[in-house]
């Protein structure tokens, strides 16, 4: 019955996704080999801000729905050890709106996590942090921490 | 075997008869292998008489099951009394226990004369008491009456109770209670119910605060964790009652209720039927005037707001709109999908404003009712003017500038948007959900559990290799049934500590000074030493009759007196997923309980550090601060203590730029000092509780310290 919900409100997503999204984002659930599509993965790409150091780069980022789903929020993944401060070295966004004890709530679209996601890029929390890398050279090296996050930006081009 | 017990509609009768003449032969059996193991002078070998003890509670739960009364009697009291002297070593004191309860039983069913019956019930008590004290709990009246009746109404209106088993009332502070109940064949209740377990925090049942787990205490039936309420495999937010049907049996069952409760509860065993959604439901409307009288600033949201017609859970068109009574805002959500989301996560939050909304709060808004009858099938969204008047919104309005669309249409309601000043997110998260995702991979058991912080340690070392090897460790663990099944070398080895775990604990030793911290000894339950005995531990020490390691020896060796009936036919026929170690396709092989012996104690390890940090009452007012000038003692910090202090994400960082200011610099040096610096700041009334009984089970503290929690971070 419930998990009728999660698919029913992923579908409902990705149409309005296909209608309107933000410029340079990509979202789209996981499709197999054989065609079929896998609603509760989605695959992402997060553009970084203009302007910041993160420009240039196409992030990619997965998103793991459950049958909770809407009622608990999906876990988003970058690639293992990207280097972010407020990035689990699994990968896993640490973000307030992604938590289901704090910000989540169903009404929280896919649009609004991946532009959440996208602009936690820039703006690190160093209050909260979830790797040792990244939020030491952003407390304590900002120059290197800058370069680190611009040879990464590199490290994701654009898909053509 | 369990085709003898199955009652076969036509002729169950003779099948019953015969397995009532099979039984009567067990228990004649039986007890007269019990009677020579005690006359003076017998060679004692302690495990079979462990087995005939079991045995003979078998049977006799078999027949109180059946309602009949085995000829031949006399003899059995003074048989038991002379049983029950014999309290050599734990594990014979628990089957004697296990015997002693069924003939508590027996007795409150008039097999024995009166005064028979008052010696072996208290004999029966004394030896149930020694494995937990019931001085903080008090047995409630067989109908649990108003409290559990609200809260279904509340919290649970899918679940119609029926015939209450177990009501208890337990009061604030350390609990290490046994409770012996009885299910019987002639209860009335159908074969669609289920047996639920209900534990409610009762001193507050506003909000879905209060269906909550305890978060130190841990719940046992017949021997077997309850899961989702025990230490290891706790999971936090509000929880469905627990369906228990398939660990209990027909006869006597053992709840066992072990930990620090904060608060009062209440715990109700009871069977329970399900009820549908309401095709029709009868609400209340939602009365605008509500809004104005509560909402004095509400001259801010003048002016038109639009407002969709999708539901916010479902992205799909509202069928039925509806609202929280206290709910400011004009968006509604769906009746169904509201109901459907919150069978599964009672959260009871509102979808759009995340305030506590639950069922008879729901409110019919007539307003929109007429609305969406109005509007178009194609609208999608509409504006309403403060006025009350409408006008279906243009899909090109909603296309504007997609960053500016999220904040100001979808983030944030148009007057909480207005009132809050520039948008601030939260910029929380934690480990355990990482820790969740790292281990099990699959989504959806990730939600149910929440480990504790094996996720930070493995990231200290940025290891993958180290934290796949913690992974099996810990995917094997919760295997229960392997934990369940196990061999009786094991038992022995593991024996020594269940002294200490059936004793009631001091509750003082609950509360060790950090400096302790490191060795990994208190948990809630005290184990001496702490590899995988703990589940083990928890699991033994009292398993009733039928399920565990004695039921399974005793069908190894005695194939022929058990034979007829040991499976309750209850099981049989209720539960595809057998749980009785009964039938020797379920006997788990013997390599199981070896790998679980010779197991890296990693994880436990680290579970018995968090849980004897959680069992803590308080944390140290000062942490030890550490300075972050190394690479690894941001990690240590996590790891070998678990202090989240430092690592709870409880403070927000904007998501605007600038944000960050290099006058945060010298705080930021220091983890520790700054979240306490933040949380003061931010979210005052949070900050008590986050300091001082802050476990690592991260997201177990805002649900039991501040109920309203999740809507803090969008209001301020």
């Amino acid at each position: 019955m419930a998990s009728g919900i999660a698919r029913g409100r992923l579908a409902e997503e990705r149409k309005s996704w296909r209608k309107n999204h933000p410029h340079g984002f990509v979202a789209k659930p996981e499709t197999a080999s054989d065609g079929t599509v896998n609603l509760m993965i989605w695959h992402c790409t997060i553009p970084g801000k203009a302007g910041t150091d993160w420009e240039g780069g196409f992030f990619p980022l997965t998103l793991h729905f459950s049958e909770d789903y809407p009622s608990k929020p999906p876990k988003c993944k970058f690639p293992p050890g990207f280097f972010h401060p407020n990035v689990y070295p699994s990968g896993t966004v640490c973000l307030s709106i992604l938590n289901e004890d704090y910000g989540w709530r169903p009404a929280i679209t896919v649009k609004q996590i991946l532009v959440g996601i996208q602009d936690l890029l820039d703006t690190p929390n160093p209050a909260d942090p979830a790797q040792t890398d990244g939020y030491h050279l952003f407390i304590q090296d900002p120059a290197e921490y800058k370069k680190r996050v611009k040879s990464q930006s590199k490290l994701y081009p654009p898909i053509v | 075997m369990s085709t003898a017990t199955r009652p076969v509609a036509g002729n169950g009768l003779p099948e019953k008869a015969a397995a009532a003449l099979v039984n009567s032969f067990r228990l004649a059996s039986v007890t007269q292998r019990l009677r020579y193991h005690i006359q003076p002078g017998a060679k004692c070998d302690t495990k079979e008489f462990q087995i005939c003890c079991i045995s003979l509670a078998k049977g006799i739960d078999f027949a109180i099951a059946n309602s009949e009364i085995p000829k031949k009697l006399e003899e059995l009291p003074s048989l038991l009394k002379q049983v029950s002297q014999h309290k050599t070593d734990v594990y014979t004191k628990t089957a004697v226990m296990v015997l002693l309860i069924s003939v508590k039983h027996a007795c409150q069913l008039g097999w024995f004369s009166e005064s028979e019956r008052q010696e072996l019930t208290a004999l029966a008590d004394e030896m149930k008491n020694s494995f937990g004290s019931s001085g903080n709990t008090s047995p409630g009246v067989k109908s649990p009456g108003g409290t559990l009746s609200q809260i279904i109404e509340r919290f649970y209106p899918f679940v119609k109770l029926g015939h209450v088993l177990v009501s208890l009332e337990v009061k604030t502070g350390y609990t290490m209670m046994a409770h012996d109940f009885h299910i019987s064949k002639k209860m009335p209740h159908s074969l669609q119910e289920r047996i639920l377990l209900f534990v409610v925090q009762t001193d507050n049942i506003d909000t879905s605060a209060c269906i909550t787990n305890p978060p130190e205490v841990s719940f046992l039936l017949n021997g077997k964790m309850v899961e989702k309420r025990v230490n290891i495999t706790m999971d936090t937010g509000p929880q469905l009652p627990s369906n228990v049907t398939a660990i209990l049996k027909y006869g006597t069952n053992l709840l066992q209720v072990m930990g620090n409760c904060k608060g009062h509860y209440i715990i109700v065993i009871a069977f329970t039927g399900v009820i549908l959604p309401p095709a029709k439901p009868v609400l209340k409307d939602y009365l605008q005037s509500e809004v104005i009288e509560s909402n004095p600033d509400s001259d801010v949201i003048e002016g038109p707001s639009r407002v969709s017609l999708k539901c916010p859970i479902s992205r799909s068109r509202i069928r039925l709109p509806v609202k929280g009574q206290l709910c400011k805002h004009l968006q509604c959500f769906d009746f169904w999908n509201y109901y459907h989301i919150n069978m599964r996560n009672p959260s009871w939050r509102c979808p759009h404003c995340n305030q506590s909304v639950c069922y008879p709060e729901i409110r019919l808004d007539q307003n929109m009712v007429k609305i969406l009858k109005d509007a178009g099938q194609n609208a999608v969204d509409v504006i309403i003017e403060a006025s009350g008047t409408w006008k279906v919104a243009k899909e090109s309005n909603a296309a504007e500038e997609p960053v500016r669309d999220v904040i100001i249409h979808d983030l944030e309601d148009p007057d909480s948007f207005l009132n809050s000043g520039p948008v601030v997110l939260d910029l929380t998260g934690d480990d355990d959900d990482d820790a969740e995702m790292e281990l099990f991979g699959d989504t959806t058991k990730v939600v149910d559990r929440k480990p504790s912080l094996l996720d930070a340690q493995g990231q200290s070392n940025n290891n993958n290799a180290s934290k796949d090897a913690s992974d099996e460790d810990y995917s094997s663990l919760f295997n229960i049934s392997d934990v369940i099944s196990l061999d009786q070398e094991i038992i022995d080895q593991e024996y020594p500590n269940l002294t200490q775990l059936t004793m009631p604990q001091d509750p003082i030793s609950q509360t060790p000074s950090p400096r302790d911290r490191p060795a990994p000894i208190s948990t809630v339950f005290t184990v001496p030493n702490p590899p995988p005995q703990l589940s083990q531990a928890h699991v033994l020490p009292v398993t009733s009759s039928g399920t565990s390691y004695l039921g399974r020896t005793s069908n190894q060796r005695w194939n022929t007196s058990q034979a007829p009936s040991m499976t309750p036919s209850l099981q049989s026929r209720r539960h595809p997923v057998p749980v009785t170690s009964q039938s020797p396709a379920n006997v788990s092989s013997p390599h199981i309980p070896r790998v679980l012996a010779g197991q890296p104690s990693s994880y436990l390890k680290r579970s018995l550090n968090s849980n004897h940090v959680s069992s803590q009452r308080q944390r140290p007012s000062s942490p030890p601060v550490q300075s972050v000038s190394r690479t690894s003692d941001l990690m240590d910090v996590d790891s070998t203590t678990p202090d989240t202090t430092n690592w709870l994400p409880r403070m927000r960082g904007s998501l605007t730029p600038g944000s960050y200011s290099p006058a945060l610099d010298h705080m930021i040096i220091r983890p520790t000092q700054q979240s306490q610096t933040r949380l003061h700041g931010s979210q005052p009334a949070q900050t008590p509780p986050v300091q001082t009984s802050q476990p690592p089970f991260s997201t177990a503290p805002p649900n039991v310290t501040r109920p309203s929690g999740p809507t803090a971070p969008w209001r301020t």
